[in-house]
């Protein structure tokens, strides 16, 4: 996988340019899809494998269980049980971010090539694995941290630009929140 | 579907399937894995096999070869061991010998940059937990975004 700073940087940026202005209200969930793989998969994985290695034995389940949530099938599950936790009226469109925002991480991370499985994108139905192989996996270290100054640049000169909000406008969610919520 | 209607059971039932697919993910991974660990459960049976051990850490360096640890601890590996040293991260692909009862090196690869990528990544890690507390908060038992 690209590194983390990778990821944030381009759910960041893939929010900057063109981007219909009712689209960028819900950046902050694009890029929370284009970084959660990693947190919910790669992290926690890290962790009790340096536990396991190097402070006590953990069972094997808990070592190797994490893969999944950063395959599509994972990432939709718990797409959808992140979504049912905002305001109904912004779900559908939560979850549109949510999954483009994933979508982004997983092909930057089917760029690289591994050493022994590629990424099983078709798990439960498939173990078929595949990735394009075109670069190493620390092939984005050495331009992260430009990657990282351009995104801060670009993100400080839009919200120079951008019009503070009037006051007494309520957040994002209050909003909707106050709308009559209609049942399926 | 993305109703309030059944909210909670919904959930519940979201979080079930995913814990059942984590749970079914690393059966089959135990199941279909060879790993080190796996050959020295029975040498013989495995004796040829080609095992395949992505970023491990060099432990030690030794003449004829180099012990490495990730999951599994001090497992030795045969082959050229010049200019390789204890800390560094490496991927090897080797045959297992049941009488060395070590793994025989085919092909390494040294991944020079992977602590700068850990590094890396803490650091991502931090910036998002700084972005998200920015931009999400949680009131009435929702997750709302800030405006």
């Amino acid at each position: 996988m690209p590194d983390a700073v990778t990821h944030l940087c381009s759910g960041l940026l893939a929010h900057i340019p063109g981007v219909p202005a009712g689209a960028h209200r819900w950046a902050p969930v694009f890029v929370a899809g284009a970084v959660l793989p990693d947190i919910l998969s790669r992290a926690p994985s890290t962790a009790l494998g340096m536990v396991h290695s190097h402070l006590i034995p953990l069972p094997s389940l808990l070592l190797y269980c994490w893969g999944p949530l950063h395959l599509p099938s994972g990432i939709l599950l718990y797409s959808l049980a992140l979504t049912m936790l905002f305001p109904v009226f912004q779900r559908r469109a939560v979850l549109t971010a949510l999954l483009a925002g994933a979508t982004l991480h997983v092909l930057l991370d089917l760029t690289q090539r591994h050493v022994g499985l590629g990424y099983p994108l078709l798990v439960p139905f498939s173990s078929r694995d595949f990735e394009w192989g075109l670069v190493g996996s620390e092939a984005s270290v050495p331009w992260a941290p430009w990657f990282a100054l351009v995104t801060l640049a670009l993100w400080g000169w839009l919200h120079r630009k951008k019009q503070p909000s009037p006051p007494g406008t309520p957040p994002v969610g209050e909003e909707d929140a106050r709308r009559p919520e209609a049942e399926g | 579907m993305l109703t309030d209607r059944h909210r909670i059971p919904k959930l519940s039932l979201l979080i079930a399937a995913l814990v059942a697919l984590c749970a079914w993910y690393a059966w089959q991974a135990q199941r279909h894995s060879v790993g080190y660990a796996r050959c020295m459960s029975d040498p013989a049976a495995h004796d040829g096999h080609t095992v395949e051990l992505a970023l491990w850490r060099v432990e030690s360096v030794e003449p004829e070869g180099y012990h490495i640890g990730g999951l599994t601890r001090g497992v030795p590996v045969l082959g050229p061991s010049e200019g390789l040293e204890p800390g560094w991260t490496v991927s090897v692909v080797g045959r297992f010998d049941a009488r060395q009862e070590a793994l025989v090196e085919q092909w390494r690869e040294v991944h020079h940059s992977r602590s700068h990528k850990a590094a890396l990544g803490l650091l991502g890690l931090l910036s998002f937990a700084g972005y998200a507390g920015y931009h999400f908060r949680w009131r009435d038992g929702r997750l709302v975004l800030r405006a």
